[in-house]
Formats: C-alpha cells, sequence, structure tokens
C-alpha cells in the first residue's frame, strides 16, 4: 500500500524548515541524504541487532521524512562523528599559539562547540557566526559553559553581521558532502575578504577531492540481485527498475578501502587562503586511472580531506599555485599527501574509504551495469561538476568515461 | 504534417497555462477546441500507434513518426534513405538496427553507449558519416524485426507520397488523458525496462524532464493529431489522488493536469522513494512473513477460494495466494507501473491466468491476473460478480496504522465484492499506547558533549518535538508506563466512518522489573510523552488452522512502521503506590507525581488527503485523586 507513501509530504515538511532554518537544512541534506541511501545497505544489519537505541542514526527510509531534527537532530549526528569533532578539536590544539590571546570567527558555528574549543585554547575574543536558529542554542550553550565573555553569537549571516575588528584566525567546518555540495565555502571566502588579518590563520586551510575507480559487488547484489528471488519467487522484473532507483543519483555510502581499484585522481584541490568563488561555479578534470586488479567496475567513488596546517605553508602555495596545478596530474601526489600521519605535522581530516568512517561517508556514482576490467586496463573520462540550474543548491554531475574500447556519459544530479 | 508555427503557439499557451492555474479550466478547453473533429475512431486505438525509434511517442502515421524522429531526435529517415540509396530490405534494416540500438541505449549514428536513455536522447545528433551507417545496419539479422508488430515496417515504403493530410483531430477527453499522464512520462525514467515493451508495445520508456517532453508532446500533438503516449504510470500518484481524477468533471481534470505538470518535479523525485518502498517492505520479515504464513498456512480459507488482493504493489501477496491454491486472484493495483510489474512478475513465475477475451497465445496455466485501476472501478474491467469473492487480502497499514491508509479501499472491496461472510485478511486492527521516558528523547545526548553541558539543546528538541508526530523507534526499556489498548477495529464488520475515532486509556507506570532499575517501586520516573502502535490479526474466524499476529510494538523486532511518537510539551512526573504527596504542589512535578495519566486521543482523516490529525489530552491524576490537565496537543501526520 505505500506506493504513493508521502515522499511529498516529507519532502514539504522539510521545505518548511527550508524557510526558516538555513543551516539545519543543509545540514538536514546531508542527514536525509544519509538516511535515504545508507538504509538499504545498513538495514539487515540494523535487523539483526537485538538493542535498539533510539540514538542510533535512524537508517528508516521514511523516517527521514518524518524525522524531524527535532528528534535526533542533525547536530547530534555531526558532533557524535569523532573523526570530525577530535580531528578539530586536536587542530585547535595544535596551533594553540595562532590562537591564543586573538580574534576567532567561526564561520557556520552550528552549536558552538568549535567556538567553545577556541575559547578553551586561550582565544580573546570568539565570534561565533550561525544563520541558522541553531545560533540562539549556541549562545545558550556558551552561557550554560560560563564563556559569555569570550564568545559573541552573532545571528546572522556572514555576508550581513558586523564585526568592527580584522580578525587573527578564521575556522569553520564548511565541508559538504562530495566537499562541495551544498557546502560553506562561499561563507568562509567572505569572512576571510571581509575581516581576516594579513598572515592570519585559515582552519582548515586547503581541501582536496578525490575520485577512484570502485567495485562493490555486495551492494550490486543487494539493491539488484535480490529482486531474482524473494521468498522463492522470481521478481526479476523488478531489476530495471531496482537498478534506475538505485544507481540514478548518486548515493552518500561508507564503502571500503578494498573496494577502490586504485589510487585516487585529485579533482580538485582548494587553498583556503587564496580560493576565489568563481572557481567553483564549475570544476572540470580529466582523469586516467590503471586498474589495479581483475574486478568487476561498479562505478566512481568521491572523498575529500582537509589540511589543518600554518598559514607559512600555505602562503608559499599562494605564491606558487603552479605546484599545486601540477599535483593534479599525479594522482600519487594527492594520495602521499593524504598518507602523512606524523603528528608533528600537518593534521589531515580524511574521509577516504581507507580511513576510519565520517558522517560525509563517500559519494558514489554507480553504473546501471558493471563494467568487467582486467588488470592494468586503462579508464579514463573526465568529469564536470557544476551548480545547477535547476536549483542552486543541487550539483550536476556530468561523467563521461571509457574503458576496453566502449564508452559511456552519465549524468547524474545531487539533490 | 507538422506545422511549426501552431506547434510554437502550442508550446507558448503550454508555458502560459503552467503560469496560470487558476484559469486554464476554461481557456484549456477552448484551446483544445481547435484541435476537435468528429474523427472519433482513433480514440480507442492505442495499439494502431507507429512508435518513435527513439522515445515512446506513438504516430498515427510514418510520415508523423519521421518528421517527429527528424525534429526531436536528429534522424532524418528520408535523407539517409536518399543519401545511401536504400532499397525496401535496406530500409527495413535500417529501422530495425536503429531499434536495436536504441534499446541498449546506443547513439545509431557514432556508437556511442549511454548511461540512459536520457542520456541517449540528449545525445543523438546529426548524421555525421553516412557510409559508417550502412556498415552498421547491414547485417542480415536486421532483417529480422526488432520489435513485434512493428507497424513501421510495414508501413514505410508505401507512405512516400501523400503525405500532409493528417487532419489534426484531437478528441478532448484524450487531450486530457495525455495531459494527466505528463506527470506518468516525466517520471517516466525507465528507459532500461525492456519487460515493458511488450505490454505496451513501446521500444523505450521515455524519461525527459519537464520541457523536453512537453515539447515532445506537442509536437506529437500537431503533427499528427492522435497523440497517444504510452505513458507508464508513475507509483508516485497515489490511489487517492486518482480517485479525486476519476470522481471530478472532466473540466477539473484539465485543472488537474496542469497541476500536476507544475509538480512534476517533485513528483519525479517522489517516484523513486515511492518505488524504494517496495523493497523495504518485502525486506521487513515480521510483515512479510506474517502475511506468508497467514495466507500459506490457512488452506480452509484459501484453497480453491477467489481471492482479491486491494493494492498488490509487486504482487506477492497475490503470489502467496496463488501459491496457496486460490481458484482465482485478482489483484488490483492503481499504479499503472507496478501493475505493469505485478503482470510481468506473475507471469515469470508462471501464476498468470490470461483473460479469455485475449488473444491468449500463451496458455493460461496460473491464476493470478492484475487489474490496474481503483478498486472501486475494478467492475469496469474486469468481468467480476458482486459478493463474489471468497478472500479478501491487502496491506493496508500505514504509519501509526491510519496515515495514507487504504483502509477505506479495503472497506469498499469489502461491500462490493466481498460474498456474506467472506474472510478479510487481516481481519482485526487494534492501537496500543504508552507513556516513554527521558531515554525516548534526545535529552541525554546532549547533557554532556565532549565535556561541554549543551542541554538547552535537548530542551530546544524536545519542545520543537512536542509539536510533530516523529516516526521512529522507541526501545522497549525506554517505555515507562504499562501498555494500554486504545482502539479496535473489525474489519469484518466496521463502518467506513469509524476510522475516524476517540479513545481513552490510562497509563500508570510501568511496576520495576528486571531490565529498568531506574524505575524502583514508589520512585519518580518521568514521562516525557505517549508512543502509538498497532497490530493487526488474522484471527482464528478466518484463520482457522494457524492465526497469526503482526506486531509492530516496542517490544517485538522492528517493522517498518517504527513506532509513532507524541512528545508532552513538559515531562510529567509519575510514581505508583502511595507517594507522600505535596498537596500544595500542582500534580505531575517531582514532589507530587502523578499516579496515572489518563489520554483522550482523537485521529480523524486531516482535510488534506492522506494525512491524518491527533489530537492528544492528557490529565495526570494524583494519588489522592486530584487531577490537573494539560492543554489539548494537536498534532498532525503528514
Amino acid at each position: 500500500m505505500y506506493s504513493n507513501m508521502g515522499y511529498s509530504n516529507g519532502h514539504h515538511q522539510q521545505q518548511e524548515r527550508v524557510t526558516t532554518h538555513r543551516d539545519r537544512v543543509r545540514r538536514g541534506g546531508r542527514r536525509s541524504r544519509e538516511s535515504l541511501r545508507v538504509s538499504e545497505h545498513q538495514q539487515q544489519q540494523q535487523q539483526q541487532q537485538t538493542e535498539r537505541k533510539p540514538t542510533t542514526p535512524c537508517t528508516d527510509f521514511d523516517v527521514a521524512y518524518f524525522h524531524s531534527y527535532a528528534h535526533v537532530g542533525i547536530h547530534e549526528e555531526m558532533i557524535k562523528d569523532r573523526v570530525r569533532t577530535d580531528t578539530y578539536r586536536a587542530a585547535i590544539m595544535q596551533h594553540q599559539s595562532s590562537i591564543e590571546g586573538k580574534v576567532v570567527v567561526d564561520v557556520g558555528c552550528g552549536t558552538g562547540i568549535l567556538s567553545i574549543f577556541c575559547a578553551q585554547a586561550g582565544a580573546k575574543r570568539v565570534y561565533a557566526v550561525d544563520a541558522s536558529d541553531i545560533a540562539v542554542q549556541a549562545s545558550e550553550v556558551v552561557k550554560a559553559n560560563n564563556l559569555s565573555d569570550k564568545v559573541i553569537v552573532l545571528h546572522g549571516r556572514v555576508e550581513d553581521v558586523e564585526i568592527d575588528e580584522e580578525v587573527d584566525v578564521i575556522i569553520s567546518e564548511w565541508m559538504g558532502y562530495m566537499l562541495l555540495y551544498e557546502s560553506m565555502l562561499g561563507s568562509v571566502i567572505t569572512a576571510r575578504d571581509r575581516w581576516l588579518k594579513r598572515g592570519g590563520l585559515i582552519l582548515p586551510s586547503t581541501a582536496t577531492l578525490y575520485m577512484a575507480p570502485v567495485t562493490h559487488p555486495d551492494r550490486y547484489g543487494e539493491s539488484i540481485d535480490f529482486w531474482r528471488n524473494v521468498y522463492g519467487i522470481d521478481m526479476s522484473a523488478m531489476m530495471s527498475l531496482a537498478k534506475q532507483c538505485a544507481f540514478e543519483e548518486p548515493c552518500v555510502e561508507t564503502i571500503m578501502g578494498e573496494n577502490v581499484l586504485t589510487w585516487p585522481h585529485v579533482v580538485k584541490h582548494v587553498d583556503c587562503y587564496s580560493i576565489q568563488i568563481e572557481e567553483l561555479e564549475s570544476i572540470t578534470t580529466s582523469f586516467n586511472f590503471k586498474s589495479m586488479m581483475r574486478a568487476p567496475l561498479h562505478g566512481f567513488a568521491f572523498w575529500f580531506d582537509v589540511e589543518f596546517s600554518g598559514p607559512a605553508i600555505s602562503t608559499i602555495n599562494n605564491h606558487v599555485p603552479s605546484v599545486i596545478a601540477s599535483s593534479n596530474n599525479h594522482p600519487m601526489d594527492g594520495f602521499q599527501k593524504k598518507k602523512r600521519a606524523n603528528p608533528n605535522e600537518t593534521l589531515v581530516l580524511s574521509t577516504a574509504p581507507e580511513d576510519p568512517p565520517t558522517h560525509w561517508q563517500q559519494t558514489l556514482i554507480y553504473f546501471y551495469d558493471p563494467i568487467e576490467v582486467e588488470q592494468d586496463q586503462q579508464i579514463e573520462g573526465s568529469v564536470i561538476l557544476s551548480q545547477s540550474k535547476e536549483n542552486a543548491r543541487f550539483m550536476n554531475i556530468h561523467l563521461e568515461y571509457a574503458s576496453g574500447g566502449r564508452s559511456f556519459v552519465k549524468e547524474s544530479v545531487m539533490r | 504534417m507538422a506545422n511549426n508555427s501552431e506547434t510554437e503557439a502550442l508550446e507558448t499557451r503550454k508555458i502560459v497555462e503552467e503560469d496560470e492555474e487558476s484559469e486554464e479550466e476554461e481557456e484549456t478547453i477552448d484551446d483544445w477546441g481547435d484541435w476537435r473533429d468528429d474523427d472519433d475512431e482513433e480514440e480507442e486505438d492505442s495499439e494502431s500507434g507507429f512508435l518513435c525509434l527513439f522515445c515512446d511517442a506513438n504516430y498515427s502515421s510514418c510520415d508523423a513518426i519521421f518528421e517527429h524522429c527528424r525534429l526531436s531526435h536528429h534522424f532524418d529517415f528520408h535523407s539517409i534513405k536518399t543519401a545511401l540509396g536504400l532499397d525496401f530490405y535496406s530500409s527495413f534494416k535500417l529501422i530495425n538496427y536503429v531499434r536495436s540500438q536504441v534499446a541498449e541505449n546506443r547513439c545509431w549514428s557514432c556508437r556511442l553507449t549511454c548511461q540512459s536513455n536520457q542520456d541517449l536522447q540528449s545525445h543523438l545528433h546529426e548524421t555525421v558519416n553516412f557510409r559508417d551507417i550502412q556498415l552498421f545496419c547491414g547485417d542480415d539479422k536486421y532483417l529480422k524485426p526488432f520489435l513485434q508488430e512493428d507497424k513501421l515496417l510495414y508501413s514505410f515504403s508505401d507512405d512516400d507520397e501523400g503525405e500532409d493530410d493528417y487532419i489534426t483531430s484531437l478528441d478532448k477527453e484524450e487531450v486530457m488523458k495525455d495531459l494527466r499522464q505528463f506527470e506518468d512520462i516525466c517520471i517516466d525514467d525507465e528507459n532500461t525496462v525492456k519487460k515493458f515493451e511488450s505490454e505496451t508495445c513501446s521500444a523505450n520508456e521515455n524519461g525527459k524532464k519537464v520541457s523536453s517532453t512537453s515539447n515532445g508532446h506537442l509536437n506529437i500533438a500537431s503533427s499528427s493529431g492522435t497523440a497517444i503516449i504510452n505513458g507508464l504510470d508513475s507509483s508516485g500518484v497515489g490511489p487517492s489522488e486518482e480517485k479525486a481524477n476519476g470522481k471530478d468533471s472532466r473540466v477539473s481534470l484539465v485543472n488537474l493536469a496542469a497541476k500536476d505538470i507544475k509538480k512534476v518535479n517533485e513528483s519525479y523525485f517522489g517516484s523513486y522513494s515511492s518505488f524504494g518502498i517496495h523493497r523495504e517492505m518485502i525486506s521487513d520479515k515480521v510483515r512479510t512473513d506474517a502475511y506468508r504464513q497467514a495466507i500459506l498456512e490457512n488452506p480452509s480459507c484459501l484453497k480453491g477460494a477467489v481471492v482479491m488482493d486491494v493494492g498488490c504493489g509487486t504482487g506477492i501477496l497475490s503470489l502467496f495466494a496463488a501459491q496457496a491454491g486460490a481458484s482465482r486472484v485478482i489483484a488490483v493495483e492503481a499504479s499503472e507501473k507496478m501493475a505493469a510489474v505485478a503482470t510481468q512478475i506473475a507471469k515469470d513465475n508462471g501464476l498468470w491466468r490470461s483473460r479469455p477475451q485475449s488473444e491468449g497465445n500463451e496458455q493460461s496455466t496460473g491464476v493470478m491476473e492484475v487489474v490496474q485501476c481503483m478498486v472501486e472501478e475494478v467492475g469496469k474491467s474486469l468481468q467480476i460478480q458482486p459478493h463474489s469473492v471468497d478472500v479478501l487480502v491487502s496491506e493496508w497499514m500505514g504509519y501509526c496504522l491510519l496515515y495514507e491508509s487504504m483502509l477505506s479501499s479495503v472497506l469498499f472491496a469489502r461491500d462490493r465484492w466481498l460474498k456474506p461472510g467472506g474472510a478479510i485478511l487481516p481481519d482485526t486492527a487494534t492501537m496500543f499506547v504508552a507513556g516513554f521516558g527521558r531515554g525516548g528523547t534526545s535529552l541525554p545526548f546532549w547533557d554532556n558533549v565532549y565535556g561541554l553541558n549543551m542541554s538547552c539543546i535537548g530542551k530546544e528538541l524536545v519542545q520543537d518535538a512536542a509539536r510533530f508526530p516523529i516516526v521512529d523507534i522507541v526501545a522497549d526499556n525506554d517505555v515507562v508506563t504499562n501498555a494500554v489498548l486504545l482502539q479496535t477495529f473489525d474489519l469484518a464488520s466496521m463502518k467506513p466512518d469509524e476510522v475516524d475515532f476517540t479513545a481513552s486509556a490510562e497509563l500508570e507506570p510501568k511496576l520495576g522489573g528486571l531490565e529498568s532499575n531506574s524505575i524502583k517501586s514508589n520512585s519518580t520516573t518521568w514521562c516525557y510523552g505517549v508512543v502509538l502502535w498497532f497490530e493487526t490479526g488474522f484471527t482464528s474466524r478466518f484463520c482457522k488452522e494457524k492465526p497469526i499476529v503482526l506486531s509492530t510494538s516496542p517490544y517485538i523486532p522492528k517493522t517498518h512502521w517504527s513506532q509513532t511518537i507524541f512528545t508532552f510539551r513538559e515531562p510529567i512526573a509519575m510514581a505508583s503506590g502511595n507517594f507522600s504527596a505535596n498537596k500544595t504542589e500542582a500534580i505531575g512535578t517531582d514532589t507530587c507525581p502523578a499516579g496515572r495519566i489518563h489520554l483522550r486521543v482523537s485521529i480523524a482523516r486531516a482535510v488534506e488527503h492522506r494525512s491524518i490529525d491527533i489530537s492528544l489530552e492528557t490529565t495526570g491524576i494524583g494519588s489522592d485523586g486530584r487531577k490537573r490537565s494539560w492543554p489539548v496537543q494537536i498534532f498532525n501526520l503528514s
């Protein structure tokens, strides 16, 4: 009977929030996508769990729509992402010398947790800016933790609020799915251009979006082969619909390192000190992978990492953009960069498949039908990421790829 | 022949209509009046069309189709034919070649493979190299018709001349029908669904975005006059929505159609979610096992019976009924798309019963038939006597039992088709209510976040929750009161209007069990709200061998229905036994906990169809009998 189960209704509910809680919606986007897509993946797992906690991120398909942020809370989910929060906290401590006694602005502060970390690290003053109503709560949180004298919550857009001094540090957790989907990078750029002192610090300082070919027979099987035998009934008539349903749009889900067929390719490197908003409108890259094994190629995965390095290093980058540009052509570069693990060196928050999972997971673009690739077989093509004309919040992904003498085009929209 | 200016005019008009929703009613009819003619014979004859090589457009003539292909798909049959000097057989092969390539989403001219028909459609381009094409389609295998009964193959040669005179004659009703199908077409992105081809005579599902579809569609209208779109329905169009269509006058159909166009984007997206739910429902083992056992393990009920499945979806319950030995299974599904899938599944499993009136080259071995219509209209598409069904089976339950439920359709089917004394599976539905504690909220999480006190956020979230029902799982140990039966429906005897109800329940603190150390007797427990769930019974009334209960309670493994959570504006303190209450304090506070909570719950279908309103009146009763009532809370589940 659920054939007409009210997505649209749930949608309205979300819409309603669009107008009032910008930030929540942004996060809501993350969250609902996640619940939507991961649900199938995790359902069986979930069902086996006998212990059910209400705070487990809900994986129920429709729950995402009915489940207002009010219950579990999007911010809760993000804060629970320990990889994210711990890395930010560690980065703040690592740069304590640049923060102590200084003025900080936290762009899109949410619950205010990063602002409070900065205050704890000795910041003279922290401006916590958020356009959504969560700012009211952030202000309460600051009060409850006796930091009202140091943390000033500003409820409004970065473009609109006034700060009557230059700031030494910008901190922000602006990254969206696939790095740029619904990201707040634009607000960070605005804050930088409005308030940051020369030589000031931006955390994170750089961000890199990667892509790699992946094989994922289990996922394919669960979504598609499932219909071959349902309670002994042949339901393969559903398979083409199932493919359409499962693979038309990008999927946000967690894969493993072993799903990745070869070294990743750098799609876009962002230096937060120098990036201009125009660069983000459309991103084009060409790739050429060589599969390291024989496997069915099911699609491409995208993920990102961000670095928390000091201004000095990035200033160099700033002056020598060609260094970065050249790294685009050498996937190995990006990969090695990410692999640096020395605690004295730059801290990296990675959302790569081989690293601990985060709430960003990975973004996958699956093919409707897999391509069998041999070891060393080339997979080449190009990707264009651009803002959708249909809805500025959406991201169009135009993917062309060829392997084994056959070429394909896949258009998808990240909604 | 297509008249370009007319096409454009129409397109413009279309845009205007989309913008002026309120006015299009009359206007549209007038507009289409120009197209009306006395040509009725085409009207029903959707089979007679010539199918486009690239999309699912259907035309009444070869010329119309070639013109459409030239304008919309950069495929100029006549130029190619001339350029290559193709004879009859070569042309024949060319058509089959193109169809075969399109079926694989490959470009017939440059051989690029696209991911979908949609991608292919946008890829199609002017022919670059004619010679290559001759090479590609030279193979004799293309002498074999790619589509069965491809009318184009048998007509393309004899209408070389004398084109031009396809008077545009559109029946108004048909136009409306087409308009209504706008939504369907737009959602029809399932270009890979080859299975449907045989059903609908369509080579490819046409998947397009709104704008391109409307263009294509209007081209059709102007160029041939018989615009028959084999748009397969979206499952996004719900039965209730279609019900509205069916009941309304034609005029309002047009109105509706225009609205549908506006809604296309939403529905386009929505159709996928509604598809996803089928897998989720089937994967819901608690649900599917309950139905399966009830159907398969009660032969006295099912064996030899005539069964009707209301809202069959994938048809799984009908297939169970067929496996259980039913003599005839009528699966009713309003969504065209799901009906087509259910039909195919029935065939694939050898359970399809072909109808007597169909040409029937396939042997009818099965017992199952799928009727694509509203349950209210089964009689129109099927020969069936009233009160001739032995067993009515349906999975009609929605969230909180009644949200988007199909219960009224089931009751309609009961009154129209079921034999007196016939069986309904399930035959009872019961709603329960219980109070939940702090663990059922998000408060505990916010108490300590990385050493920070963020409880104010938790409080805010709980306040928000007091305005919206939440569909989610409640852990059994977060239930802090007894569970109380709120309402029972007997599907065999209830009246349709009894779906809306008001009922009362009295909640008492759960006695401290082994699990709930936190609730020791005589200690205070806080009740933050109530949780509702339901059970449906396949009782021994009809299921004599094996009665079954399908429960969605917090105490059993979770189902896709979860539970529905209603949060109080403020928590109510409760304690059992004789609490030495402070008589000056208000009931439900820490110092004067309530011994019981009296609830009055009303559930009514809201004005907005599909959604339901739930009102909650809460009264705390102290151990001394004093009462305190909180303001009524209204929740809307939509």
